[in-house]
Formats: structure tokens, sequence, C-alpha cells
């Protein structure tokens, strides 16, 4: 019966997260009622694959549950396609992570950094527009992947464990955030500062040139991480332990950053800056004042606010963490368990 | 006799002309409640064969354009969705069977008119 759960997994890799626990469900059962027999469910190993070698192979099963039309790229593909693109993107990502990690440490810490990582943001759409006019070609020429006849229920990968599902709203989301970050960033560099909120004027911030490398490599860590979340759909014990150390990464950041911004703030006779203190904004939106301070000022406020974020962020992936290690210590796996109650 | 080469154009063709067949089928089938592989195997008596990879995302098609009904029941060994002909469903099978009855009856005229030889 392991099998089946295999090749129940291997299809739901390829099914829209939003109806894969009920299509599942649902295909487990039929499967089961196709092994009934009058003693009870076949244990028979050679039944057991040709019942699923008759449901056929798990992309073609999942491609027929994504509406059906003219496309650009068909349903007969889509799954494919998702999975192509998530690789690439992770892949890419990856590599590109690698690279500015290495020019880090061999100390090329100039501004460009933060330029150069919005190049790769900007090259990522290219990448994207390249795997959609290969499937565009392959559709074009009718080329099918779903070959049952190449399906071979005994090579189906193994069970891993079934995690939470991942929000896929929320992380791309935390992807369009962060991305929007490092654009800008990459204007800071640019522009030596950041653009008054009128244009008027740039604001310098010492601070953040600082810790520039440090605050590209977060956004590129979060960003990497949450395409991999939404490649895989679920939250698995690894992925789970590389974001809460993502995320103390980024707190201790935050916390030089704030530090910073108060030392600058205290320098120029500034102690009750956060939250930003309302005269001094009024005074800047109208076009007076310390720009500076403000700007800095307002920098220490938004530093806080997403601390605290993060923070609370972190302690719920760490109870979520230490929780899902109990699950699976304890019962197991939903369709192990369903599986023991239909065999026993 | 279709030779080796035609057979991959007829396979298109007769898919083509079952996808609305079953669809007419399955309606007509689910006035009670059934699961999915109780309705394979209730077709497959009726001498209509259809695969679950079919049927499945079939009824989910036919579920979400609001012409069946379902429901999870797990009374049973494992749980089952039961699926069933919902209101709007019943008008618009009404309205397929007059255009099957139809649609088959110009049909019969036309082939058999060949069969004749004019």
């Amino acid at each position: 019966m392991e099998l089946i759960e295999r090749y129940l997994q291997a299809i739901g890799r390829l099914l829209p997260a939003k109806q894969r626990d009920d299509i599942l469900t649902e295909l487990r059962s039929s499967l089961y009622d196709a092994l009934e027999t009058e003693d009870g469910l076949s244990q028979d190993k050679a039944q057991i694959e040709a019942v699923i070698q008759q449901m056929g192979a798990p992309q073609k099963v999942a491609s027929a549950y994504y509406p059906q039309g003219d496309y650009l790229i068909g349903p007969s593909l889509f799954p494919l396609f998702k999975q192509v693109v998530g690789t690439v993107v992770a892949v890419l990502v990856g590599i590109q992570l690698v690279a500015m990690l290495l020019s880090f440490m061999l100390g090329n810490q100039t501004p460009t950094f933060i330029g150069e990582l919005w190049g790769v943001v900007n090259g990522l759409p290219t990448a994207f527009g390249m795997i959609v006019l290969i499937f565009w070609a392959l559709q074009r020429f009718d080329v099918q992947v779903d070959d049952d006849e190449a399906f071979d229920p005994k090579k189906l990968p193994a069970l891993t464990s079934e995690g939470e599902v991942v929000d896929r709203f929320g992380q791309i989301i935390s992807v369009i955030i962060q991305l929007g970050v490092l654009g800008f960033l990459a204007g800071f560099v640019q522009q030596g500062g950041f653009q008054w909120i009128d244009g008027s004027s740039v604001v310098e911030n010492p601070v953040i040139r600082q810790y520039l490398p440090w605050l590209g490599v977060s956004l590129v860590l979060g960003v990497a991480l949450d395409v991999v979340l939404l490649w895989h759909g679920r939250w698995q014990t690894k992925t789970r332990l590389a974001y809460i150390g993502t995320n103390l990464f980024s707190l201790v950041l935050l916390g030089l950053l704030i530090r910073g911004h108060r030392a600058w703030l205290a320098a120029e006779g500034v102690t009750d800056a956060f939250p930003v203190d309302r005269e001094l904004w009024t005074e800047a939106v109208n076009g007076g004042g310390e720009l500076a301070v403000v700007g800095m000022s307002l920098f220490l406020t938004i530093f806080v606010i997403v601390a605290i974020v993060v923070l609370i962020d972190t302690i719920v992936n760490m109870v979520k963490l230490v929780r899902g290690m109990n699950q699976a210590n304890g019962v197991g796996q939903k369709g192990i368990g369903l599986m023991a109650k239909i065999v026993g | 006799m279709i030779d080796k080469d035609n057979l991959e154009t007829y396979d298109k063709i007769t898919q083509e002309l079952r996808r609305g067949m079953l669809i007419l089928a399955v309606l007509s089938q689910l006035k009670s409640p059934k699961y999915g592989y109780a309705l394979i195997n209730h077709l497959d008596e009726h001498d209509l064969e259809i695969d679950t990879g079919t049927l499945y995302p079939l009824l989910r098609r036919l579920e979400k354009q609001g012409l069946l009904e379902s429901s999870w029941n797990t009374d049973g060994s494992r749980p089952r969705k039961y699926y069933q002909i919902s209101p709007t469903g019943v008008d618009i099978l009404e309205a397929l069977e007059a255009d099957w009855y139809q649609m088959t009856g110009v049909m019969d005229k036309l082939l058999q008119t060949k069969k004749g030889g004019s």
C-alpha cells in the first residue's frame, strides 16, 4: 500500500494546491475500491501496480484536473511547466546568491553589489520568457510528455514527510515586498541615498550604507527560500529551520540597523526620535527642518516595526517546528493513518 | 478497416465524439447519489467504458459548473465522495436529452441515406 501513497504523492506535487487534498482523498478511495476483493483488500503487489498503471502516469492524471481549452501552454504540459519554472528560478537565484556571497567574502563590498543584485532580479523575467517559449513550441508541435507506456509504478519516488501546506499567496506577497525593497536599495546605490518623498532631495543614510551588502544577502536569502517553498508547496523540517535561520539573521541585522540609527540620531542631539517626532515630520513635509534627521528617524521607526513583525513570525515558526516534529514522531502521516484504518 | 497511419486520427475523432456523450451519460446516471468508482462500474455494466483519469476530473468540472452536487461520506471503511445531479443539472439534462434525440435522429437519417447509396 506504500506504493499507492508514493503514487498519490507524485500526483499531488503536480496538482493545484487548493484542491490537492480533496482530489487525493478521492483518488486514494478509488484505488482501494479497485483493490477490494471478497476477502478484503488485495495485498498483491502485481495487482496494486496494475491498478496504478490503469489509472495512468501522475503527469497525465494531474493534467486532467486543469481547465481544458486552447492555451498558450495546455493542461497536458502545465504541471511540468510549473515544475520547470520553479526549478529554473530556484537554480538561478541559488547560483547568483552563491556568486554574491563569494564576491562579498572576497572583499567586493562596493555599493554595486545591490545594483548587480537588482540586475539578477531583472533577469528572471527573461528566463521565464524563454521557458514559456520552449513550452509553447512543445505545445505547438503536439509533444506529449504523459507517456503511459513508459510509466513504471516501481520507479515512483519514495515518500517524504507531509508538512503544512505553504500559503502560496503569502509567499508571493513576501517575494514581491522583498524584491521591492531590493529595488529601493538599488535606487540608494545609484543616487547615493534615498529620494525624499516629493523627490526634491536625496537623504543620505550612512548606517544603511554600512550594512548594505548584508541587507542584500538577507533579502536574497528570503527570496530564495520563498521560491523553494513555493516550489515544494509544503513545509518541511529543513525548510522551517532555514526559514527560522533566515529570520534570526534578519533580526541580528535589524538590531544593528536600529542601534546604528539610534547612535546617529543621538550624535545629532535627537534622543526621542521614535516614533517619528510629529513636529520634525510636519516641518520636513512642508519643506523645512532637518530632512536627514527626519529621514533617519523614519527609517528607525520602520526598522523597529519590521523587527517586531519578524520576531513574532520567528516565534510562530518555532512553535510550528516543534509541533511538526512532535507530530512526525507520533501518529505519523495522514495517508499512512488512513491506510492503517483501511487495512486494519 | 483503418490502417495504422490513420489510427491516431481516428482515436482523436473518437475522443471528441465521446467527450460530449460522456457528460450526458454521467448526468443521466446521477439522479441518485453515487461515488466515482461505483459510477464507473455502473457505466461499465451498460457497456460504456470510462477510466478513472477521465471520470473524476469530469465530475469536478460538472460540479464547478453547478450541474452536480457532492458530499463526503465517512461512514464506510474509507471516505467516499458522492455526486448527485443538481436542480440546474436536471434542467440542463432535459434540454440535452432533447438535443441528443434530435441529433441522433438526424444522424440516423444521414447515415441511412449514405447506406442507401444516394
